[in-house]
């Protein structure tokens, strides 16, 4: 009884200690020691209709996100030492090339958007046509042909004789 | 075991990253704390455990220390059932609720949602008494920014955006065993053990898919088998179809002559309930004869405002029948009570589909009929065929014309109608609540020697 008393309190020790590391550190490729996320390929080839759809329009919503290609924003820095003068000489080149940059940059931005809108209008257009054609397919089913149920001649066969 | 002994097993298995026993380890461990509980015995356990924490990180330690807790009997095991649409009605939500129900005498269960949900809707919903298992509700701030009752998974759509499943990822490392019910594949399971309840594979593995994390992957039909290995590539392991309690006494004289469907309203007209007017239209110009003193009944679930439901009133309005009915949103008595007057039941969904999702996964409207003698003519795929077997205990078609005309048979002979609506209630039985709660007792039972560690 009492050395499970001891196990007990031990173990709810022990518990308590690692519930409060686990909480302080709320990275779980840290919490498991191994790399969470690993890169999944998509086989295109075998996604069905609405999952094309569905992938087109998340990749529709990335470019439109990325079609901005002017910088922004400060220029980041990741050493401690270096940092400071590797910073200073990016600046000074940012600022030489800019005038020639800009204009290039800024041509190129005005291309990515027209491709962009044109992207999102060509999967419109798709989209008509594939409403058209589920509207024919549905009369159809309503009004089978009725050449369907004739039995059939064979042509072929009847010419070879 | 001795302590070199412990020491050489454990060095042994922590050399495999990702293919280490840790059921080996544990043993091993509380193999050596009862011979060595002592101060001495309990100072190396403390050692071991920095040990493995620094091979194997915090959450494995963590987990060691619970299992070691539950197999010194010291406490009961904890179960989370995670369900991110909990607070809203739902067949794979009464799935997850009944495998709780069946459980909470031995296991401490906590139901996680997002949005608050409380014991007495739960009741409402699913007559399941659940008294005994704690609801935790955690809001996500992603969804909680865009306010909708619905979280959906799909809007994560890369890898740009930030899992905000994160926070379900790391509560599930509290708990001793983690069921992932909610059909959301990013969310990384940190108990040990953890399981994946798949109710159909609806996306490609993308952005932040952890199903082959989970050790085990619950299927509710070998349909939804299927497109788990052909969608996701995995292999499922454990079939138990879904609970269907609809059991009643019926009286097959005191049946009225009633076509009923019972389906949500889908708002993307999954279900086609504007085809069974069509067809019941059609029956009732060509078949003026016998299908005089038939009715339809359209019964089911639908949200206020719902253009597909607006469609169908309009459609029946068009017919000018006035046998062609709607019951929007009953109770469960009152579905009960149409299952019981109805002789044939009609279930369209899947018809002329070509995408595999919008095919009945499993059908538990179906089941639910059946159990109270209706006769299913339902669409022959998906789920649908492993419930209904053709021409024994129900009907099954391909195209909308066979669905009239097995509809017109089953009217003209009401012999068979009655021997079949028997078979159908007998067939029905085989998905009921009690012998669902068997096999979830069954298979966590297992898992749960597995885990204590029982010799």
């Amino acid at each position: 009884m009492m050395e499970n008393e001891n196990i007990k309190k031990s173990l709810q020790e022990l518990k308590n200690y690692y519930a409060a590391e686990r909480d302080k550190s709320q990275d779980i490729d840290e919490l498991i020691k191994e790399p969470l996320d690993r890169e999944i390929i998509i086989d295109f080839w075998k996604l069905s209709n609405a999952e094309i759809e569905r992938e087109m329009w998340n990749r529709l919503s990335i470019l439109d996100a990325d079609a901005d290609c002017l910088p922004g924003g400060p220029l980041p820095s990741r050493r401690s030492f270096l940092g400071k003068p590797i910073m200073i000489i990016k600046k000074l080149v940012r600022r030489l090339t800019a005038p020639y940059s800009s204009m290039l940059l800024q041509k190129q931005n005005q291309l990515n958007r027209e491709l962009v809108t044109f992207q999102l209008l060509t999967f419109l257009k798709f989209r008509h046509l594939e409403k058209r054609i589920c509207a024919i397919e549905e009369k159809m089913v309503d009004f089978p042909d009725p050449r369907q149920n004739e039995p059939q001649i064979e042509k072929r066969t009847a010419r070879k004789k | 075991m001795n302590r070199k002994e412990l020491y050489q097993l454990l060095n042994t298995e922590l050399s495999r990253p990702g293919e280490a026993d840790d059921g080996a380890i544990a043993a091993a461990i509380l193999h050596f704390i009862a011979a060595n509980s002592g101060p001495k015995g309990l100072t190396e356990l403390t050692l071991i455990c920095r040990h493995i924490a620094r091979q194997r990180g915090i959450q494995n330690v963590f987990n060691l220390i619970k299992r070691l807790e539950v197999s010194f009997s010291l406490r009961k095991p904890a179960l989370a059932i995670y369900d991110h649409t909990l607070h809203l009605i739902g067949g794979a939500q009464k799935y997850g609720c009944t495998v709780a129900h069946a459980l909470q005498d031995d296991f401490d269960i906590t139901l996680i949602a997002n949005k608050p949900v409380r014991h007495q809707d739960l009741q409402n919903w699913y007559q399941l008494d659940l008294s005994r298992c704690r609801i935790a509700t955690i809001p996500i701030p992603f969804y909680e920014e865009q306010n909708k009752e619905h979280l959906d998974p799909a809007s994560v759509t890369s890898r740009r955006m930030a899992n905000p499943f994160h926070l379900i990822s790391l509560e599930s490392g509290r708990y001793d065993f983690f069921i992932n019910n909610s059909m959301v594949e990013m969310v990384f399971p940190m108990a040990n053990p953890s399981l994946f309840i798949c109710h159909f594979p609806e996306r490609r593995p993308s952005s932040y898919f952890y199903v082959d994390r989970y050790q085990h992957l619950i299927f509710n039909s070998r349909y939804t088998a299927e497109w788990i290995r052909k969608k996701w590539g995995l292999q499922p392991g454990i079939h138990i179809y879904p609970p269907v309690d609809m059991n009643g006494s019926v009286d097959f004289s005191a049946k009225e002559n009633i076509i009923l469907s019972a389906a949500r309203f889908d708002p993307g007209g999954n279900k086609q309930q504007l085809r069974m007017v069509k067809v019941f239209k059609e029956l009732s110009q060509r078949q003026p004869r016998h299908l005089r003193g038939w009715k339809l009944i359209l019964a089911g679930g639908s949200p206020l405002e719902n253009q597909y439901l607006d469609n169908i009133r309009q459609s029946i309005a068009a017919c000018g029948l006035d046998n062609i009915k709607l019951q929007v949103n009953l109770s469960a008595a009152e579905l009960k009570g149409l299952y019981q007057k109805a002789k044939i039941f009609w279930h369209l969904c899947g018809l002329n589909q070509s995408e595999p999702e919008l095919v009945e996964h499993f059908g538990m409207t179906v089941a639910e009929a059946m159990q109270n003698s209706c006769v299913p003519v339902v669409f022959a795929g998906g789920g649908l065929v492993e419930i209904v077997e053709n021409n024994v205990s129900g009907l099954l078609f391909s195209s909308q014309g066979q669905l009239a005309q097995k509809t017109v048979e089953l009217i003209t002979q009401p012999r068979l109608l009655q021997s079949m609506g028997e078979r159908a209630c007998q067939r029905g039985k085989i998905f009921g609540r009690g012998v669902f709660e068997t096999r979830v007792k069954e298979v966590f039972g297992k898992m749960l020697n597995d885990y204590r560690l029982a010799e």
